[in-house]
């Protein structure tokens, strides 16, 4: 390897790694995604970490992927530290993303039920039954990394001479989520997973974003190797369930491999999604109206009137068929030299904050509640529910009183025409819409839920509709940062071109 | 309702003319050059039991109710076949003919003046008018006619898929005053780009038709947006439909295909946010409608994709559908007749589109034609007069809307360009499985916009190119869903 980097030195080759392990565990875990707790019973498809070495002696991005529904600070920090400095590996260079399915571990504590419990104490809060075999704390981290560690040095380590090139299509896959509603008197509200087929529905609050963009790979005798695929749409079809599950894009794998081969890799990235979802709520909603009351309500597993592996199977065709376009574009695109650069930063945005008048409503609220309950009377997952949003102005009060800023890594790469750029955010789509639109280049891959959890980025249009997605309680920045964020990203990508 | 077994039929003709034509779609005139692709119009007729129902779809920009008059007239002596039950919608192709005069050269004469009118110098041999009208009825009765004679029993299967293909063509952006402005067909890649106005629906609804040997005979496809990739030139296309066409019948043999335009009076199968930013010079003097305008981009390569990926849609619908064929059916059609408010304007906006239009007429020299730049300074405030006009004359506005209930698809058409909110509001409300909504269809209503269009202005949004405004389009709506409603009671 060290002769061939030698050689790669002077003429800017690129060199290529792919890595893939399994990260499903064989004990039970808990399951990231929802207020109630979700222990689970069973695999249903294996959930997986892919990563993407790219490196042209000068320059070098690593790129994993794991099939989890985030990936907090520390386990990202567990990664770096072990990796950096392997076979001149800068693991700052490395970016981790999630694809959001909600039927994995976060092999890190669940901040929702670290939440609940931190506020109320262990004592009045929700008394779970946990097997006596299930693997959370350090020890999962441990087993997240002895998987997913030597995959990426081996994928480092087998980087291998190769040709890019680079699409862009169409899936649909992602719909808004956020439907809005008449209150009458020309008042408006919007709903997350709202029923659409009420008779006060009126539209969606935003617009969805159906472009799929991809890079792909090829060995030096121009043979496909990989894929990245990047789909504005978090893989969460299943979620409410107690089974692991890669969710959308493990059908998505399949139905790739089945169309460009059977050994190719798939790094699945997630676009700026954080107001939609999987489901499309007008077909869905007339067929499941209780179902998304129960489903709002987050008290326990709402079981829906669709057929779940039919939805997941459907996207991971429309997915592949998006592929398969997009190679036949790529194949006559190959570069052996792209213009290829890579950049780590730190960037830092004003933090949301509550005023005092709504953290002492929060807290007054938060104190009768948690008088009505003792070690004999412990709250019911629906009890801790109802306090989420009141948890979350105290916490956010607390937490400005010590910082005015939320600070995050960004990493951008420029690959011949396209800019890979990263955010930890669940993003509104506008903002990716607006990024993509006015920057320089050709194709922009903004990846969310990457290097970290920032809580979702919502619009102008979300706070002033509120529900979930839109509050400080799920939310660490607010439109004006997303407007900051969207100039200094625009900033930066085109400072590359 | 008691199930009985379904017949039907197909037939498709070639309505492409041999001479040149006035090519309808935009305010600068167009006289038809050269035939990149036929155009086309194809029948269904479902036939049940004395029930009917027959949909007929062409590549023009919209009907007018005179070339159905036209039609339905030719049809009246064909035995057993309604002619009121009879729906004709376009692809909206603006590439194809209006089968009528044109309003702007109308309309700028009837204001300025013969001598002032929009100039336009068309070929001896042009077809245009009355001869136009005969000529695209004649083929069209002669289609439906076929369909008809040719129904024979067979099954119907329904599906639906995702294929995106329109985009929201109104960007909003910030004034300079702090304020948002929708525009048309605006430039994304401008700074003070915020978000589109309105959602997308990329939903595609099919339906399959199979003979009585279990054969597919056709398809009909409700996409929602227009056909209307190529649009600026002076050429005759169906634009994507072509490909579609193509695409479709690479992947499942030579079938009949039927196209309909689902809601999407704000879509556009051209992607603003991709190709922005590579015709930022482009889409401004597009959005002048001054003449031609040369974008830089691959006009049949978009077409080819945007077939591609119907064609997709339709072959993952048929792996669904073909398991699924109906042979008898709860059929049961409506014919509306529909009367709703017209969208008003007062006598102040009269007031200020007549000074508009005597300081304009004043500074436009005399005795010579207009340009598109002049002509454009009075579109506005000349709508707003003709609409004065119109609902003093009467203040509402009657259409035709058909409802078919075939099993659980339901089939709801109406004239206009109806903004996808509308449509998204009928789909999610409806009660049955499968609705496909049908617009520009039995007339041409305009654009039917929304309560956020409004606010945020420009083209298509403003009485010159709206009949109803936002209160109708609540209206339809309830209207729609009262009449599907009605088709599942027992």
């Amino acid at each position: 390897m060290q002769e061939e980097k030698e050689r790669m030195d002077g003429n800017g080759q690129i060199l290529i790694g792919w890595g893939s392990c399994s990260i499903t565990p064989e004990r039970p875990v808990f399951l990231a995604g929802q207020m109630y707790y979700r222990i689970s019973r069973y695999v249903h498809d294996p959930i997986t970490a892919t990563a993407l070495v790219l490196d042209n002696g000068n320059a070098h991005t690593i790129l994993l992927s794991c099939d989890m529904v985030g990936v907090s600070d520390a386990l990202c920090g567990r990664i770096r530290a072990e990796l950096d400095g392997f076979e001149g590996i800068d693991a700052s260079n490395l970016s981790v993303s999630v694809t959001h399915t909600h039927n994995s571990c976060l092999f890190s504590p669940d901040f929702v039920r670290s939440g609940f419990e931190a506020y109320f104490g262990r004592g009045i809060s929700q008394k779970m039954d946990v097997p006596g075999d299930v693997l959370e704390g350090d020890e999962a981290v441990e087993f997240y990394l002895s998987r997913v560690i030597p995959m990426v040095r081996d994928a480092w380590r087998n980087r291998k001479p190769g040709f890019v090139s680079s699409a862009a299509e169409y899936a649909p896959v992602g719909f808004n989520r956020r439907p809005v509603f008449s209150l009458g008197g020309g008042a408006e509200e919007s709903r997350m997973y709202g029923d659409c087929s009420q008779p006060n529905f009126l539209r969606f609050e935003g617009t969805s974003d159906h472009t799929v963009d991809m890079v792909y790979t090829f060995d030096s005798g121009r043979n496909l190797t990989g894929v990245l695929v990047n789909v504005p749409c978090p893989s969460q079809v299943f979620e409410l369930h107690y089974f692991i599950s890669a969710d959308y894009w493990h059908y998505a794998r399949g139905s790739i491999r089945h169309s460009v081969g059977e050994n190719v890799y798939v790094l699945p990235l997630c676009g700026a999604s954080g107001d939609q979802n999987p489901l499309d709520l007008v077909r869905l909603s007339k067929m499941n109206s209780a179902a998304l009351k129960d489903w709002n309500a987050q008290a326990g597993e709402a079981h829906r009137n669709l057929d779940m592996t039919q939805e997941a199977a459907d996207i991971g065709e429309r997915i592949a068929f998006a592929v398969a376009r997009g190679l036949r574009k790529s194949r006559s695109n190959m570069q052996s030299r792209p213009v290829f650069s890579h950049k780590s930063l730190m960037m830092e945005l004003p933090l949301r904050q509550v005023s005092e008048a709504e953290y002492r409503a929060s807290k007054q609220t938060l104190d009768a509640h948690a008088a009505r309950f003792s070690p004999e009377n412990r709250m019911t997952s629906a009890d801790q529910v109802a306090m989420f949003n009141d948890i979350g102005v105290v916490n956010r009060w607390n937490l400005q009183n010590q910082t005015q800023a939320y600070r995050f890594q960004v990493n951008l790469t420029r690959l011949g025409e396209t800019a890979l750029i990263t955010n930890p955010f669940e993003m509104f789509c506008e903002y990716g819409l607006r990024i993509r639109a006015r920057a320089k280049p050709r194709q922009i891959i903004n990846a969310q839920l990457t290097n970290g959890t920032g809580g979702y980025l919502p619009t102008t249009a979300a706070v002033r509709g509120g529900s979930y997605s839109a509050k400080p309680a799920s939310t660490k920045v607010g439109p004006e940062g997303g407007d900051l964020l969207v100039e200094a990203y625009i900033r930066e990508i085109d400072s590359f071109w | 309702m008691k199930a009985k077994k379904c017949s039907i039929g197909w037939a498709s003709i070639d309505i492409t003319p041999d001479r040149p034509v006035f090519v309808a779609g935009q305010m600068y005139p167009r006289i038809s050059t050269v035939v990149l692709e036929p155009l086309t119009a194809t029948a269904v007729v479902f036939e049940q039991e004395g029930e009917q129902f027959t949909l007929l779809s062409a590549d023009v920009v919209n009907f007018n109710v005179d070339v159905i008059r036209r039609v339905r007239d030719k049809l009246a002596g064909v035995q057993g076949l309604d002619p009121m039950r009879v729906a004709f919608c376009a692809t909206h192709t603006h590439n194809s003919m209006r089968c009528a005069q044109d309003p702007h050269l109308v309309n700028s004469r009837r204001f300025l003046g013969e001598d002032r009118g929009i100039p336009w110098n068309p070929p001896e041999n042009i077809l245009y008018g009355d001869e136009e009208a005969e000529f695209v009825a004649a083929r069209l009765a002669v289609a439906i006619e076929e369909a008809w004679v040719s129904r024979r029993p067979g099954g119907i299967a329904f599906a639906d898929d995702y294929a995106a293909v329109g985009f929201n063509r109104r960007p909003i952006f910030r004034g300079e005053d702090g304020g948002e402005r929708s525009r048309m067909h605006g430039v994304c890649s401008q700074p003070n780009f915020l978000r589109f106005e309105a959602a997308s629906d990329h939903l595609v609804a099919m339906f399959y038709t199979f003979d009585d040997s279990g054969a597919l005979t056709g398809v009909g496809v409700n996409v929602n947006c227009p056909s209307q990739v190529f649009e600026l030139h002076t050429f005759l296309t169906s634009d994507f439909w072509a490909d579609a066409r193509a695409c479709i019948r690479e992947r499942l043999g030579n079938i009949r295909i039927l196209p309909m335009c689902g809601a999407a009076g704000d879509q556009d199968p051209s992607d603003l946010m991709r190709l922005g930013k590579y015709n930022e010079e482009a889409f401004q003097r597009w959005g002048g409608q001054t003449g031609e305008v040369l974008r830089n981009f691959d006009m049949s390569r978009e077409c080819r994709k945007i077939g591609e990926r119907i064609s997709e849609a339709v072959c993952r619908g048929y792996g669904f559908a073909r398991n699924h064929v109906l042979r008898q059916l709860d059929f049961r059609v409506e014919r509306l007749d529909l009367s709703l408010p017209i969208r008003k304007v007062t006598p102040e906006d009269v007031r200020e589109a007549q000074k508009l239009m005597d300081q304009a007429s004043e500074a436009f020299p005399a005795g010579r034609p207009i340009t598109m730049e002049q002509y454009l300074q009075i579109y506005e405030p000349m709508g707003v007069l003709l609409r004065w006009e119109r609902q003093n004359q009467n203040p509402d506005f009657e259409f035709e809307v058909f409802v078919a209930r075939l099993a659980n698809a339901v089939f709801a058409t109406n004239p206009f360009e109806l903004f996808s909110e509308y449509g998204i509001r009928i789909r999610a409300r409806s009660a049955a499985d499968y609705t496909f909504i049908v617009q520009l269809c039995n007339g041409a209503g305009g654009y039917l916009p929304t309560t956020a269009a409004l606010s945020g202005g420009s083209y298509s949004s403003k009485p010159a190119t709206t009949t109803l405004g936002p209160d109708g389009g609540d209206r339809l709506v309830e209207e729609t869903l009262g009449a599907i409603g009605k088709m599942y009671q027992p």
